[in-house]
């Protein structure tokens, strides 16, 4: 999909002034998503986030930068995340099982009940 | 023109109401209808518009869905919202949005996180998919050590065919693409993982990509040596036991072993008959070699 500035306005509810400062301050970014000139629906739907953060979510301009940088942040880890389960997933039984009990392992002693690794597991 | 906000035809604002939007309409219609004015080409298209509007606005439940954006202003249903995480599971922000400042202490340390790391391409990376489908299969020794072909009944009365790749040890996951769950919003499907069990062999046991088989022998087969028949993964072959071969004796078989990599292992071990044998026992006792002979002493025990 690519579609111009006043289509994205249309779509996402708001003045064109608005997406021009929008993408001055580099919250909505142009030729991100596929790569050319123009917009699309990844675009449209951050648009309607930053106008949802400012009308009825009541945050400020300063506030609006931090939250998207770390929804960026959230979105990259959980993509790195959904890699390393889907490598996992594929190993052979016993390194699935290494890797639970050491998982275990791990939280039990951030949780406190600190010990020494059982190999035997 | 499906797109020109009903409000704004009729005239009338938002927070109307059902009264106004009628009066509105029926204002409307005695301006513009197209038989109270013969002459004006325009009449026809500004009335059905007006009549759209009313066909909206007029009933209060289609009015609701409208202001709520669930149907657009012909009537049509319009498709739910797509919100921003939305695109950015299925992989569509890493390229423009993307943002490393979360893990970019964390990859250098560590080549294998390092590897999900890597932001190449916008479009590419772990899209969202379906969701995988786990499965367990028992399956025996030789179909796990030469290949074969099993079918899955699944819960639901499907069949799956799974290829079980020639070595495939005990423990291994299957991957097969595209047969996990479907996709919300039409992406990929997800996969069938399938985890194998391999059942033992009464006789064969597997080492690496190696076979290993006891051989039982006669007396007369360790002491003159002889061709005995032994089976392999692929077939019983002729194998030559050499004279004087003693339990313990291992000989290969080349090629024989796992998928055609490795070799067959035959350890031999000698068997005097069940039944005692008085013309063994006699020879026995008159063999003053054998009676000196003490394999204890040699090996210090």
């Amino acid at each position: 999909m690519s579609i111009d500035a006043k289509e994205l306005c249309r779509q996402a509810g708001i003045e064109p002034q608005m997406l021009d400062v929008w993408v001055a301050t580099g919250w909505v970014r142009p030729a991100g998503a596929t790569g050319g000139p123009g917009y699309a629906g990844v675009d449209v739907a951050r648009a309607q986030l930053i106008r949802d953060l400012t009308g009825p979510i009541g945050v400020n301009d300063d506030g609006i930068g931090v939250i998207l940088d770390l929804v960026d942040q959230v979105h990259d880890l959980r993509r790195a995340l959904r890699g390393v389960s889907a490598a996992i997933a594929v190993q052979h039984v016993s390194v699935r099982r290494s890797i639970r009990a050491e998982a275990e392992r791990l939280a039990r002693a951030d949780a406190g009940e600190d010990g020494p690794a059982d190999p035997a597991r | 023109m499906a797109d020109a906000d009903p409000y704004e035809l009729l005239g009338v604002a938002r927070d109307a109401s059902q009264k106004d939007i009628q009066q509105a309409f029926r204002q409307l219609a005695k301006k513009l209808h197209p038989d109270l004015n013969p002459g004006d080409k325009d009449a026809q298209g500004k009335f059905q518009a007006a009549a759209a509007a009313y066909d909206i606005l007029g009933d209060e439940d289609k009015r609701g869905r409208y202001d709520r954006g669930e149907i657009d202003a012909s009537g049509a249903e319009r498709p739910q919202r797509r919100y921003y995480r939305d695109f950015a599971d299925a992989g569509e922000a890493t390229g423009a949005y993307g943002s490393g400042a979360g893990y970019a202490d964390m990859g250098d340390a560590d080549d294998i996180l390092a590897s999900f790391f890597a932001r190449g391409g916008g479009r590419r990376g772990f899209r969202m998919r379906g969701r995988d489908r786990h499965y367990h299969l028992d399956v025996d020794f030789l179909d796990a050590v030469n290949g074969a072909t099993r079918r899955i009944v699944l819960p639901d009365g499907a069949a799956l065919d799974v290829t079980i790749p020639g070595g495939s040890e005990d423990g291994q996951t299957l991957r097969l693409k595209g047969k996990g769950e479907p996709a919300p919003e039409g992406g990929e499907a997800g996969d069938a993982l399938i985890e194998i069990a391999v059942k033992p062999h009464p006789r064969f046991t597997r080492d690496g990509d190696h076979i290993r088989l006891e051989v039982p022998i006669s007396l007369v087969e360790a002491v003159l040596g002889g061709k005995v028949t032994v089976p392999t993964p692929t077939g019983a072959v002729s194998v030559t036991i050499p004279k004087g071969s003693n339990t313990g004796r291992v000989l290969r078989l080349k090629g024989k072993g796992v998928a055609g990599r490795g070799d067959e292992y035959l350890t031999l071990r000698v068997m005097l008959p069940d039944a005692p044998d008085p013309e063994l026992e006699a020879f026995a006792e008159g063999w003053a070699a054998g009676k000196a002979h003490n394999p204890r002493e040699e090996t210090g025990l």
